[in-house]
């Protein structure tokens, strides 16, 4: 349950953030939630400490959701005409095989998810650094 | 230890967004944006909901405007005044079109390299050079001058590039077209400025060419007789645009003598500025009258042969104040509708093609190359430092020298020197062509149109005009120097004053004709005049099949209807095949032929010189042709690596008809001496040979896809362009659709009380690869459909399909 809370947080605030700063503001937001997970025994905002790799694993799905469902609602709402261009061209396929637009999906998730996952566990970490010196 | 762990995963963190920040190696764009569905290519996927009828408010508006987004994509935008209208024009082009708006523009300029990554940085800078040794800049500045002297023209240009600045100011970085995300860079301002670049680069395509230095390399090489047998002034059979035994309506000046000591430069030029050959450049248009049209009315029809890239280069617009109602093709990059009709008129162009662009020797002083010798004098020249962006890496430079004939460009000759050349070309002197078209767009009738055209000097057109009461006309306007004969074929001297050109051809001399005899006039790039013109002009490739073709079929029948014009633009008859053909088959030996030979040859026998999709014997007669041709020409002209122009395909094709022998059907670099039906043997053995490598089985030579008719995205990205439309037709015939060129908007409009138009062009109206509306046409266009053009009465008429509307207010 706390987990999918941390997972909708960080999803919930990649997504105002991403109106306003460029796209690595989801980064930030990622860094901010993973240290307030590391403060999280005080306060009860979280109950249990959760390791390094939990946080990772949190902001990894968070944005790798939040990207990946964006991406695949669009491209659903534009008939793949793009996506499928866009799969030509980095995927040096022509023509690109009908599952494509998936792949491209999969890469958008997958490098969102890598901004959340690293940026989480980079914040987790320093509160876990700072709480014990 | 803690401390550590948090060091390493920030480290792995800043690396990682320093990638996908970063643009490296092969990858073009920041990928992290680039990737971000709320910042990157994602917000370029168009869907149904992006639009809707809404209300938009402008501090620069004067009025409401409201505009009709039709359901192909097309906006009817109503105004109140001319400002408005070209405001709201600005800011719709810019919306579907902004980056090809500005690609366009950076490429006239020569300023590719300002964005392109550095893989492709050396390429486009060998282009981009030539853009400014051909002072583009330089002549755009010119025209701007000129401009600011009209009021009107300027009112336009000003508002239209406040409309487009409007929207540009709108844009966040998430909202870029694609492009700019891809090749990681941002739109800069527009100004009017931009839009007479964008004059300057049609003229750059339609009137740059010339053949000054082949032809004086090849008069040294070969004498005057061989020479005029290569390079004719006239044609076998020519059929030119005013038909033939015109009486002229003016008094004509009298010939300018030609210098007597002059003989063409005796120097030898060996490197070619590499000028890009755009062979199969060309278009039609004509106009039938009343009297041969089943409605009574004239009929109208205009298709230019331009590059096929996507975004297309026309923009479908209707435009509609208290002062105008037009509608037609636009360019992006420039107000009022370039080609199309209004309730009274209709109107289209094609190319002149005549040569206004000729080289001078200059002899400077000394190696400063500050002065140079004119009418005995050292006059001054000026250095013009070009700079050259180069996207993050150093700045690249050039100088250019500019005389009063024109920017110098350097040229080596046989022995390595390199030989200074002046570039005197029509589209540097100021000139105000935009307002060409915005008094077409107002037009009622024939003194209006001829009212609107006198100013359009370059690049000069076959302007075709129709009206609702009744007339049709066709003018070759331009401005053209009064010449000497023979004046500009060759390398001229830039240090005599009678070499200059001095004096201009009036404007109601050039080659005119209302309301002909035969009930049309019509144009397809070929001759303006017969030899009764008394005003020296030479052409740099003037057509010589498409006029001949047309003219017969527009003569064939007594009563002509809309649809006959559409299958007139769709028609693949080739008139050169038909020329040719009978010739090749009476030389070749049928004798030594296999059985399969046998049967393709009676297949030829009996063809009906159709350049249809699906026909078969079109591929193997283009290959034919062309070993034909290279038996001729190829040992001459490779020979030596000297810049010669091949003659044009109607002298090689008139020579093989006219004369059984000639020196250049021997084979220099053979002991024996070759002939004619040697050649036309052997070239029709390589060209089966070819043809069986292409396909085993002669049934599926199909032209289309031999042919490969393709229409590439103006960066040449690949999965933007469309590969492989199957398209019939071919250059010198009617359908121009060649490889890389064809018609790029087909127009048939019919007059009368209620106008009845239609038109189409590969492409679509949205520049957005990410839209279904960006090559939404092709299919259509490729089959040789028409759309039924929505002429909207006003902005209630209810007759078409509205996909949305919007309201443009003043706050």
């Amino acid at each position: 349950m706390r987990f999918l809370v941390r997972i909708i947080l960080i999803a919930g605030l990649a997504y105002l953030v991403s109106r306003y700063l460029p796209w690595w503001g989801t980064a930030i937001v990622g860094f901010a939630v993973g240290f307030l997970m590391s403060q999280g025994k005080k306060k009860r905002l979280f109950a249990r400490k959760p390791k390094p790799s939990f946080s990772f694993i949190a902001g990894f799905l968070a944005v790798a959701l939040l990207w990946g469902l964006m991406a695949w609602w669009m491209d659903s709402q534009n008939g793949s005409q793009l996506s499928m261009r866009i799969a030509e061209l980095l995927l040096q396929q022509s023509p690109p095989p009908p599952s494509a637009s998936l792949q491209i999906v999969g890469i958008t998730a997958l490098i969102g998810g890598l901004v959340g996952g690293f940026s989480t566990m980079t914040g987790n970490l320093l509160g876990e650094a700072i709480k014990s010196s | 230890m803690r401390w550590v762990k948090f060091l390493l995963s920030l480290v792995l963190t800043g690396g990682l967004l320093f990638v996908l920040q970063k643009p490296m190696g092969p990858v073009t764009f920041s990928a992290g944006h680039f990737l971000s569905p709320f910042h990157g290519f994602w917000q370029n996927a168009a869907s149904d909901n992006d639009h809707h009828t809404e209300t938009l408010s402008f501090p620069d508006l004067s009025a409401e405007v409201e505009v009709v987004m039709d359901d192909r994509g097309v906006p009817h935008i109503f105004a109140e005044n001319d400002a408005d209208l070209a405001f709201v024009q600005g800011y719709v082009t810019a919306r579907d079109r902004l980056w090809q708006m500005e690609f366009q523009v950076f490429a006239a300029s020569g300023r590719l390299t300002e964005f392109l990554p550095a893989a492709s940085q050396e390429a486009a800078l060998g282009f981009c050079k030539q853009m400014r040794r051909l002072g583009m800049v330089f002549a755009a500045e010119r025209a701007w001058q000129e401009i600011q002297e009209d009021k009107e023209t300027r009112l336009w240009l000003e508002s239209y590039a406040d409309g487009v600045n409007t929207y540009i100011r709108s844009l966040k970085p998430a909202d870029y077209p694609l492009e700019y995300k891809l090749l990681n860079y941002a739109p800069e301002e527009w100004s009017p400025l931009k839009s007479c670049l964008l004059m300057k680069y049609l003229a750059y395509d339609l009137a740059s060419r010339y053949n000054d230095i082949e032809y004086t390399n090849a008069l040294q090489k070969w004498g005057k007789g061989v020479f005029d047998i290569l390079y004719p002034t006239r044609f076998l059979e020519d059929d030119p645009i005013i038909p033939a035994r015109t009486r002229p309506d003016y008094q004509p000046i009298p010939p300018v003598q030609a210098p007597v000591e002059y003989s063409p430069d005796s120097m030898l030029i060996t490197a070619n500025y590499p000028f890009r050959e755009m062979d199969n450049l060309g278009s039609n248009n004509w106009a039938v009258s009343g009297s041969k049209t089943a409605t009574g009315s004239p009929i109208l029809a205009n298709d230019p042969h331009l590059g096929l890239n996507l975004p297309a280069i026309w923009y479908e617009v209707q435009l509609q104040n208290p002062e105008l109602n037009s509608y037609g093709a636009s360019l992006p990059g420039a107000p009022a509708v370039i080609l199309g009709f209004n309730d009274s008129i209709a109107w289209g162009s094609t190319n002149a093609g005549r040569d206004v662009l000729d080289l001078y020797k200059i002899t400077f002083r000394d190696e400063s190359k500050k002065e140079y010798l004119f009418d005995g004098q050292w006059m001054k020249a000026e250095d013009r430092i070009e700079v050259f962006g180069m996207n993050g890496n150093e700045d690249r430079y050039d100088t250019v020298i500019y005389t009063h004939i024109g920017p110098v460009i350097f040229q080596e000759n046989a022995t390595g020197e390199k030989t200074p050349l002046a570039i005197r070309w029509m589209a540097h002197e100021p000139s105000n062509e935009a307002r060409t078209f915005i008094k077409l767009n107002k037009a009622q009738n024939y003194e209006d149109y001829l009212d609107a055209i006198k100013t359009f000097q370059c690049p000069a057109q076959n302007f075709v005009f129709a009206s609702a009461s009744g007339d049709i006309a066709i003018w070759q306007q331009g401005k053209f120097p009064h010449l000497w004969e023979g004046q500009g074929r060759f390398i001229l001297d830039g240090s005599k004053k009678e070499h200059m050109w001095n004096t201009y051809i009036p404007h109601n001399h050039n080659p005119h004709v209302l309301n002909p005899q035969r009930g049309f006039v019509s144009s397809a790039n070929q001759h303006p005049t017969d030899d009764r013109y008394t005003y020296p002009y030479y052409g740099v490739r003037f057509e010589a099949y498409r006029n001949r073709r047309l003219n017969d079929l527009l003569g064939s029948k007594d009563t002509l209807t809309v649809q006959d014009m559409k299958d007139f633009q769709m028609d693949n008859y080739s008139v050169l095949a038909s020329d040719l053909l009978p010739v090749l088959l009476q030389d070749l030996d049928t004798t030594s032929l296999s059985a399969d030979q046998m049967s393709l040859v009676r297949e030829l026998r009996s063809w009906d010189y159709m350049y249809d999709i699906e026909a078969t014997l079109p591929a193997f007669f283009e290959i034919w042709k062309n070993e034909v041709s290279s038996g001729i020409w190829d040992d001459e002209f490779e020979a030596e690596e000297l810049p010669l122009k091949r003659p044009l395909k109607q002298v090689t094709s008139g020579i093989l008809r006219t004369l059984p022998e000639f020196s250049f059907y021997d084979n220099i670099s053979t002991p024996e001496l070759e002939t004619k039906a040697m050649i036309i043997n052997s070239a029709f053995q390589s060209a089966y040979d070819k043809m069986k490598e292409y396909n085993e089985d002669p049934s599926k030579w199909n032209w289309a896809e031999w042919k490969g008719t393709s229409i590439e995205h103006l960066a040449r990205i690949s999965p933007f362009s469309r590969m492989d439309v199957p398209a019939g037709g071919y250059s010198s015939i009617l359908n121009a659709t060649s490889r890389r060129a064809g018609p790029s908007w087909r127009m048939v409009v019919s007059l009368g009380e209620e106008i009845e138009a239609y038109g189409i062009y590969p492409g679509g109206q949205s520049g957005n690869p990410g839209d279904p509306g960006y090559d939404s046409f092709i299919d259509d266009w490729a089959k040789g459909e028409y759309y039924k053009l929505w002429f909207m009465k006003n902005a209630e008429d209810s007759r078409g399909e509205r996909k949305f509307t919007q309201t443009f207010t003043k706050n």
